[in-house]
């Protein structure tokens, strides 16, 4: 089944995720701030805000997403993780990697 | 040798209904379909009746919710769980035994009581009780001494209970197929057609099936199949996590809800303590369970129950949870896409209104008009800001 992918680690009894700072800590020491997502410019239509206020990809595979170290280093860094197994790729600081966002976006948050 | 539940049947190439989704919500909308004459249903599941959320739940029921939109859902389902047994000819083992929602802080009482009056004011039996009286229902309980939180006051609903989950969803599988719906296992839903903005037909890995309308009632899977159409819905989707321990004599006659400690338990009818929490804080498809979980469930229900300490934990597990802006489901209408349907968004929150949403959904389908119920928790509704808000009456105890 799509579930029984590793969750990070060897022993698979807690999500693991590496902060660029801090190692791999456990997910209860961060906050979870949602999917990597394309912002509307300030002069958008009202439909494009409401779609990004409330439509989620809610994706069912590997994608770039915000963390927060908020135990540790306080720092907000992206994670690309396979949602269905909770198995994270990599870990990066804001403009560091190429996420397939448009230029710039990652750091403007 | 008895007689199987429900049929096998050959996939037919064309249906007047087709729901996606063999749990609760998509057996009763199928069910009470029938039961208003539309019969040529059918229902797909891609892997047995009851995989999904409908075997993973807590299997609580209660109406005590916090909107009069909500309380007036949650209560029509209530009273179609009362008379189901009998409709059904099946035993659903809907124990009614009381439910007690904990407040540990003067701000918990005061959310508490603007809960029961409005409850009140529904026709919910729901009132605040103090700690002399939930001595009574709850003697074993802890209520202050080395309670980091002592118990000030609890909500307590009599009306509310459990109930024997898998049951529920075999009696409205096979209440369905003998009113003629096809119930299909190992069925599932690969893509979505849609022709000049309304639904055809659906693709499967047994075949195609065409369709004038087709229901999303799935959980863990609603993007996925909204997708499919190029559509997106306001959710995300959370793993909430549950345990049972070793069975015990029974002594915990009541449900009991803390979202201060973020910890709930019932017992059910094989002693078996039931044990939950919130949603994991992360989105994940994962249905592995975690250890901080445990910890964290097994710490929070020993400040209540310290003689539970030497208690063995037997199980855990997870069930997928879509969670929704204002923790209320999406029922209706696609907006852009005529004859897709969806009942979604179940949150934590989805079994104990199965036999209502598949109730009003199957009006809405057979009738072509929504029904008053279900007005309130139409997918157009964050567009129109007009959310539900349900947070605090369903974010621990579900």
């Amino acid at each position: 089944m799509d579930d029984r992918g590793q969750q990070g680690r060897e022993d698979g009894v807690s999500v693991m995720i590496p902060c660029p700072h801090c190692e791999r800590r456990p997910a209860g020491e961060f906050h979870f701030g949602g999917p990597l997502r394309d912002r509307p410019g300030p002069e958008a239509p009202t439909g494009e805000w409401i779609a990004y206020t409330y439509d989620q990809p809610n994706l069912r595979s590997v994608q770039w997403e915000w963390w927060f170290h908020r135990a540790a280093c306080r720092q907000w860094f992206l994670v690309r993780r396979d949602t269905r197994t909770n198995q994270v790729l990599e870990s990066a600081m804001p403009g560091e990697v190429a996420t397939g966002m448009p230029e710039g976006e990652a750091g403007d948050e | 040798m008895t007689d199987r539940m429900w049929r096998d049947h050959d996939l037919k190439d064309a249906y007047d209904v087709v729901i996606i989704g063999g749990g609760v919500h998509g057996l009763a909308t199928a069910y009470y379909l029938a039961q208003q004459g539309v019969t040529n249903v059918a229902v797909l599941e891609a892997r047995y009746v009851g995989f999904g959320g409908s075997g993973r739940n807590t299997a609580i029921v209660r109406s005590n919710y916090r909107t009069p939109e909500g309380i007036a859902f949650y209560d029509h389902s209530v009273k179609l769980y009362e008379k189901l047994a009998g409709e059904l000819d099946y035993n659903i083992m809907f124990s009614q035994r009381g439910h007690l929602t904990l407040a540990h802080t003067e701000r918990g009482v005061s959310g508490l009581r603007e809960r029961a009056l409005t409850n009140q004011l529904c026709g919910v039996n729901s009132r605040l009780i103090f700690p002399d009286e939930i001595r009574q229902h709850v003697p074993d309980m802890q209520l202050e001494g080395s309670l980091r939180y002592p118990v000030m006051a609890a909500l307590y609903h009599p009306s509310g209970g459990i109930i024997r989950h898998d049951a529920v969803v075999w009696a409205y599988a096979r209440g369905a197929d003998a009113g003629g719906v096809h119930v299909h296992q190992l069925t599932e839903v690969t893509d979505l057609e849609v022709t000049d903005g309304a639904i055809s037909g659906v693709m499967t890995n047994r075949g195609r099936v065409k369709a004038g309308a087709v229901v999303n009632a799935t959980a863990g899977y609603a993007s996925t199949i909204a997708a499919m159409a190029g559509r997106q819905i306001p959710l995300e989707t959370h793993p909430l996590q549950a345990l049972v321990t070793e069975p015990l004599k029974p002594w915990l006659h009541s449900v009991i809800v803390s979202s201060t400690l973020h910890v709930y338990v019932s017992q059910t009818d094989r002693g078996e303590l039931v044990i939950g929490a919130e949603v994991d804080d992360y989105a994940s498809y994962s249905l592995r369970g975690t250890l901080p979980f445990a910890e964290s469930a097994a710490t929070h229900l020993l400040e209540l129950f310290p003689f539970l300490a030497n208690v063995r934990m037997l199980r855990q597990w997870a069930g997928l949870c879509d969670m929704t802006p204002d923790y209320s489901p999406i029922i209706g209408e696609d907006p852009l896409v005529k004859g897709l349907f969806m009942t979604v968004g179940w949150g934590t929150y989805g079994f104990k209104a199965g036999p209502a949403s598949g109730h009003l959904l199957a009006e809405m389908i057979a009738s072509g008009r929504t029904p008053e119920r279900l007005e309130p928790f139409s997918p157009g509704r964050f567009a129109e800001d007009r959310l539900v808000g349900e947070k605090a009456a369903a974010s621990v105890s579900h």
